[in-house]
């Protein structure tokens, strides 16, 4: 709203501008043409004397001059017919100031109403709550909406969330402890927060955190979080079948296409492997001589760290082992070997072929900063290798940029002799498409991925141009590139980024959201990458928060009634009773539950969007549903063999607001 | 909320320009001077609307708000702030407002330096200008808005292309709008004239400095343009007669006729048609100029036709200007009408032989930029027209009118006789002659002697010009000092691009560590390369340590970047002189220590833009003439 008082007083002022002048009129000067005209010919008269004199015309051509400037002079007399221009004060122009105001009121509202994408008006709203680039403003405007709407879950959750980026935990605490409070069967809350909990004690989960993430499962059993954090948790405490079946099950959940299946494959397989630990060998221990050039050693401060690493030379780009130590204490090189080795299920021994990296990071972090400059060997056999040598004097480029035409000449000359030279295949391929000629840059992109698979940064910029091709749209195979450079490096920013916008375009907002929800603890703090997703994030949430504003009136009341049989054969202190509706057609996932024991039982329970499971998908959003009741033993999202169950026909909420149930 | 405060500006400036063009016109109409006298505060209005739509642009740009489109698009964190401010006007929609804001400043430059001119007659011209201005405004905010918002704010931006990373570029477009922009006011002129039926005295003298100013700033963009082309884009080259160029450079061969035609008109009241004419095709080749840059037709017709919506405004905007003026034109053709003779030798014929001699140069570039262009839309193939082209037309063109530039202002006016040209300039003739050939021995190059030839002919001809003046009743003005000035300017242009053209030497070659590479008795030595990083690009720097005659004088640095966003780039380093630049660009890394490079040797090639700078000069000084500060008493 406060925008439109801008524009209104901005158009007001203006016409206050120009009222002013109707009223206070310009004194202009009190020439006219032919006053003009007159003096002006007078001076004509005196250059052409001069000319006269500097013997630039002569007698005969003078004469003549002098009279056709006469005749010019009395031609434009004769044309000047106006009144000498005079300002007329007493012209009353109370008409033109009313017809100003209004219409430059009227049409730069219009106007502006006209011309303004929608999005441009959306965005409006919500830059009244993130306005400006910094974190910290940020923070200072959520605060300020959440001192207006301290009820605000979701918007405590953000505040959390914000924290948390910020590193300070405790705050963050706060904003989650008072988002939970407001609304206990939010899944991300609780899913967060126990993240956040478990973070403060050094990434345990005992305690609190655990009783969170139970409660996020029991809301909903098949969040793939809180199953994640399951399995986290059992493989924290060493229970490795545990956690190999939790992940197994949130294997099963991830769908054939998600980014993030491979990682979770990782994740099983080295649990299973866990079981069978690899006896440690010192064989194969690899020598790094790292070479750093003066240059760079004067350009870096001493603390600033070294890291050597080996990764698989094909697949996932995680270090297998990894010396780290700050530039002060480095001698020129560094030993790595199974002792050095991330994972125990993972040895160095054990790779074959590997590329070793030497990386100086002023943070040390384990993504690679701006700033950081690394330098990769080639992939090389680890057998028969015991040491390597890396120079870390950049390597010169390929290629010599020239104006567009000469640098495609030079290119195409350089790949054909050498075909393999992946950077002049990308480069070739930019090049194309920045004059045109997209089939063939889209060729050329193809020949440099083909050359190099499994190069993640070729996938995303292939990915990347392509979609600027079908103007900026993901769909097809820009999508393809990005899950494939996403199964290669499931943590990678730039292609999870991509991954949302694709989720986006194809209207799956809450994919979105989670996808860049994730995305976010890999950035860098207060980055103005990081930054501005979260602004994406909040201009997301507001746009798409509209249709899953929780209505609450609305409860439907689910009366269940057990066959005396039934609860005479079962413990009732220990069985669960879930009532749960689901779309009638669809998927068959809980839209809202309540789950209790049968001693806790009263023989009703009312479903609300309170008890919806995912904040997008509310009970009061969903048009015809079926009602269930289930007795288990187990508690288990899944139905159990001894699990007794009922359901009703399909209803709609509109016209129902309680419904019963028999089990019998 | 602030960049939408930006686009409600715009709305303003816009509502405002409407204003200008109907409230005075009927203040005009209904003789209500309360109206008539609005088109200033109107006009000062919108210029002020602009300039704080063009503020938040630029706003938006230092402090990364890549919500905005045109900034995401544009620019990225890691680009120098200077760069930031510059790439505003890096891309379509900023340099469309830069335009916009140029072309309101012109205005009020005119609303506030015309205390010379009747108010009817500024009133008037205001009005014009504010219907271009609705034109322009209109385009921007219904084809090219600056402002619009991105639905997902990116990560991070693009980059402004590197090739815009340069000082040259931050001031080249803006000089160059101004000129091409300033040509709207003697367009102005000219039309508010045909409306008011009144083509007097007046006009004709208030528009000449007006001209003269659009014109210095015109040639001052083109000559920065070319300055930039040759220490940037690595070649050595700075001229290209590339589509863009000849944009610009249309227009200022109009615009040096319009200027020689209006001292006619002005003093003579003859060539009235050609003045109007040659005002109208000035500013018509400003818009199309823009219609050629900005439609993406010159990249390709087809993406034109892809995404007609920017081309096709301009063009309507285009035939709307130019069909509305020469129908004026024709509708007050009578008016136009002059019984004021000349004979075939004068000083008039020698400005008409100007005029065509120009119009003509600007038509064999307008005929070479345009014709691939028409083959290509009506899919009768490709073809390229290039350098060899503009040099077999142009030049043949041109030399006539440098010969005939300095003879005419010997002529008398209305009519002189060959024997009295004759008795004046024979010494002249003969020095000419004389220097000339004492110049044989220095070459036996044909055009280095032709250049050398009408370098000799300017210039004597100009000194001797002078000192008559100054032995003459009165000082000399500066309008005739400024004519000097250009004229020597046009001199000094032909010598440094013939010779360097003729004499420079490239050598594209490959060298090892410590090899020498000597040209014209200059030792080029390859020192090596080191790599180096800045704030949003890191690369190579070569480095070569010149010598002459076996003693140091310069350590030259090439360099190769590579920006953030991946897109590469050369830094050619050159030791510049008057006499000579040496210049060296780094190629690629060869095996071993080896890499290429171009190294270059050119000799007065700073003499192009030293003409270029006397011809902007010049300008400046005939503009500001004192027979501009004529006092009309009351």
């Amino acid at each position: 709203m406060s925008m439109y008082i801008w524009f209104t007083l901005m158009a007001s002022l203006s016409a206050v501008w120009l009222i002013w002048f109707l009223y206070r009129p310009l004194q202009g000067n009190d020439l006219n043409l032919q006053k003009s005209n007159i003096a002006l010919g007078k001076q004509r008269q005196a250059e052409l004397q001069q000319d006269l004199e500097r013997d630039l015309i002569d007698e005969s051509s003078f004469d003549q001059a002098q009279d056709e400037i006469t005749q010019t002079l009395a031609i434009e007399l004769n044309q000047t017919t106006s009144d000498p221009y005079t300002i007329n004060n007493n012209q009353k122009n109370h008409g033109t100031s009313v017809f100003v105001l209004i219409f430059l009121l009227v049409f730069s509202f219009l106007a502006y109403d006209a011309l303004t994408p929608e999005k441009n008006e959306k965005t409006n709203s919500l830059e009244q709550q993130v306005a400006s680039l910094t974190l910290d403003e940020s923070l200072i405007k959520l605060k300020d909406h959440l001192d207006k709407n301290p009820d605000d879950a979701k918007s405590w959750q953000m505040l959390g969330l914000s924290y948390f980026e910020l590193d300070n935990l405790n705050e963050s605490l706060k904003a989650y402890e008072r988002s939970y409070q407001l609304d206990k069967g939010n899944v991300r809350t609780l899913v967060e927060y126990a993240t956040t909990l478990a973070r403060l004690k050094s990434g345990s989960f005992v305690g609190r955190p655990t009783e969170l993430v139970e409660r996020a499962l029991s809301i909903n059993p098949n969040s793939i979080d809180a199953i994640y954090l399951t399995g986290l948790i059992a493989a924290n405490q060493q229970d490795f079948v545990t956690a190999e079946k939790q992940w197994k099950q949130a294997l099963m959940l991830l769908s054939l296409t998600d980014p993030n299946r491979q990682a979770m494959q990782d994740m099983l397989e080295q649990v299973q492997s866990m079981n069978a630990p690899q006896p440690r060998s010192t064989k194969n221990s690899l020598m790094v001589d790292v070479i750093i050039p003066e240059a760079l050693m004067r350009e870096r401060s001493e603390n600033d760290y070294l890291m050597v690493y080996a990764k698989a030379a094909v697949g996932m780009p995680m270090p297998i082992a990894i010396e780290k130590i700050h530039l002060k204490d480095f001698i020129g090189r560094v030993i790595l070997s199974d002792d050095n080795s991330v994972m125990p299920s993972r040895l160095l021994s054990q790779a074959k072929k590997i590329i070793v990296v030497a990386r100086i990071s002023q943070t040390g972090n384990a993504m690679k900063q701006s700033g950081d400059v690394d330098f990769a060997s080639d992939p090389f056999e680890l057998e028969g290798t015991s040491r390597i040598s890396l120079d870390m004097t950049p390597a010169p480029e390929a290629g010599d940029p020239l104006p567009t035409k000469e640098s495609i000449q030079s290119l195409e000359q350089r790949v054909k002799e050498h075909p393999k030279d992946v950077e002049s295949w990308a480069l070739l391929g930019y090049s194309y498409i920045s004059i045109g000629k997209n089939k063939a840059g889209i060729d050329a992109y193809s020949q440099a991925r083909e050359l190099e698979p499994s190069n993640v940064g070729l996938l995303i910029e292939s990915a990347s141009i392509l979609a600027q091709l079908q103007d900026d749209q993901f769909r097809g195979e820009p999508i393809k590139l990005v899950n494939q450079a996403l199964k290669l490096d499931p943590n990678n920013v730039e292609a999870l980024w991509r991954l949302g916008l694709y989720q986006y375009q194809q209207n799956t907002v809450n994919l979105a959201i989670a996808t860049w929800e994730r995305t976010l603890p890999l950035m860098t703090s207060q980055s103005s990458a990081k930054i501005a997703l979260m602004k994406t994030l909040v201009m997301v949430k507001e746009r798409h928060s509209k249709v899953v504003q929780k209505d609450e009136d609305l409860k439907l009341v689910v009366r269940v009634d057990i066959d005396q049989d039934i609860l005479k054969n079962r413990p009732q202190g220990d069985d669960f009773i879930m009532v749960y509706v689901r779309a009638a057609s669809g998927m068959p996932i809980p839209i809202a539950i309540e789950k209790l024991r049968l001693k806790d039982f009263k023989g009703q329970v009312v479903l609300s969007d309170n008890n919806s499971v995912m904040p997008s998908r509310l009970l009061s959003q969903a048009d015809k549903i079926i009602a269930i009741a289930r007795i288990s033993k187990t508690g288990k999202a899944i139905k159990q063999a001894d699990d007794i169950e009922t359901r009703s026909q399909p209803f709609s909420l509109k016209n129902t607001a309680k419904i019963n149930l028999n089990i019998k | 909320m602030l960049v939408e405060v930006g686009h409600f500006s715009l709305i303003l400036a816009l509502a405002f320009a409407l204003l200008q063009v109907s409230l005075p016109t009927m203040g005009i109409i209904k003789n209500n001077s309360a109206l008539t006298q609005l088109a200033k505060p109107l006009l000062w209005g919108q210029f002020f609307w602009i300039v704080v739509s063009f503020a938040i642009l630029m706003n938006a740009f230092v402090v990364d708000d890549f919500s905005v489109k045109y900034v995401a698009n544009n620019s990225n964190t890691e680009l120098p702030d200077i760069f930031k401010i510059s790439a505003v006007w890096g891309a379509h929609e900023g340099s469309l407002l830069l335009w916009a804001m140029i072309l309101a400043g012109w205005s009020v430059a005119v609303s506030i330096f015309s205390k010379r001119l009747p108010n009817e007659v500024i009133n008037h011209i205001l009005i014009v200008l504010g219907v271009i201005s609705i034109g322009f405004l209109l385009f921007l905010l219904m084809t090219s808005n600056p402002f619009e918002r991105l639905d997902i704010v990116p990560l991070q931006g693009r980059e402004l292309n590197p090739l815009l990373q340069d000082f040259g570029l931050i001031i080249h477009p803006p000089m160059l709008y101004m000129g091409y922009v300033g040509l709207a006011v003697p367009f102005a002129f000219v039309l508010s004239s045909l409306v008011r039926g009144q083509l007097d005295s007046t006009w004709l003298r208030w528009s000449r400095p007006w001209t003269l100013i659009a014109w210095a700033f015109l040639t001052f963009g083109i000559t920065l343009g070319s300055w930039w082309a040759y220490y940037e884009l690595g070649w050595g080259g700075w001229w290209f007669w590339d589509p863009v160029e000849n944009a610009s450079f249309m227009p200022w061969l109009v615009a040096t006729a319009l200027v020689h035609s209006l001292s006619v008109s002005e003093k003579r009241g003859a060539f009235k048609h050609w003045t109007v004419l040659l005002a109208i095709s000035g500013f018509s080749l400003s818009l199309l100029g823009t219609f050629l840059v900005r439609s993406g037709i010159l990249t390709s017709v087809h993406s034109f036709a892809a995404d007609p919506a920017r081309g096709l405004f301009i063009l309507v905007f285009l035939i709307i200007v130019v069909g509305s003026s020469l129908a004026l034109y024709a509708w007050r053709a009578n008016l136009m009408r002059s019984s004021n003779t000349f004979a075939p030798l004068s000083r008039e014929s020698a400005l008409l032989i100007n005029n065509i001699l120009f119009v003509a140069a600007m038509l064999s570039v307008f005929l070479g930029t345009l014709y691939p262009l028409l083959l290509d839309s009506l899919g009768l193939g490709k073809i390229s027209v290039g350098a060899p082209y503009f040099d077999a037309v142009f030049i043949p063109i041109m030399i006539p009118a440098v010969l005939v530039m300095v003879i005419g202002p010997f002529l008398r006016w209305k009519k002189d006789s060959t024997q009295r040209v004759g008795r004046l300039l024979k010494n002249v003739w003969i020095g000419v002659a004389l220097l000339f050939l004492s110049s044989l021995y220095l070459t036996d190059n044909i055009f280095v002697l032709l250049a050398v030839f009408l370098f000799i002919w300017i210039v004597l001809h100009s000194l001797v010009l002078l000192i008559q003046r100054f032995r003459q009743k009165g000082r000399p003005s500066t309008a005739f000092i400024g004519m000097i000035l250009a004229h020597i300017g046009i001199a000094v242009f032909l010598l440094g691009a013939t010779v360097t053209t003729q004499y420079g030497i490239e050598k594209d070659i490959k060298m090892e560590l410590n090899e020498t590479v000597d040209i014209e008795g200059y030792q080029f030595t390859f020192k090596g390369v080191e790599s180096f990083s800045h704030q949003n690009y890191q690369g190579h720097k070569g480095v070569v340590d010149v010598a002459y005659g076996g003693e140091y004088i310069t350590t030259l640095e090439p360099e190769k970047r590579q920006y953030v966003t991946g897109m590469p780039m050369t830094e050619a380093s050159i030791d510049p002189s008057l006499y000579r630049d040496l210049y060296v660009a780094l190629g690629e890394s060869l095996e071993g220590d080896a890499w290429s490079l171009r190294l270059y040797y050119k000799p007065l090639i700073r003499l192009i833009w030293l003409g270029g700078l006397f011809i902007v000069f010049g300008a400046l000084l005939a503009a500001f003439d004192r027979r501009y500060r004529l006092r009309v008493k009351s």
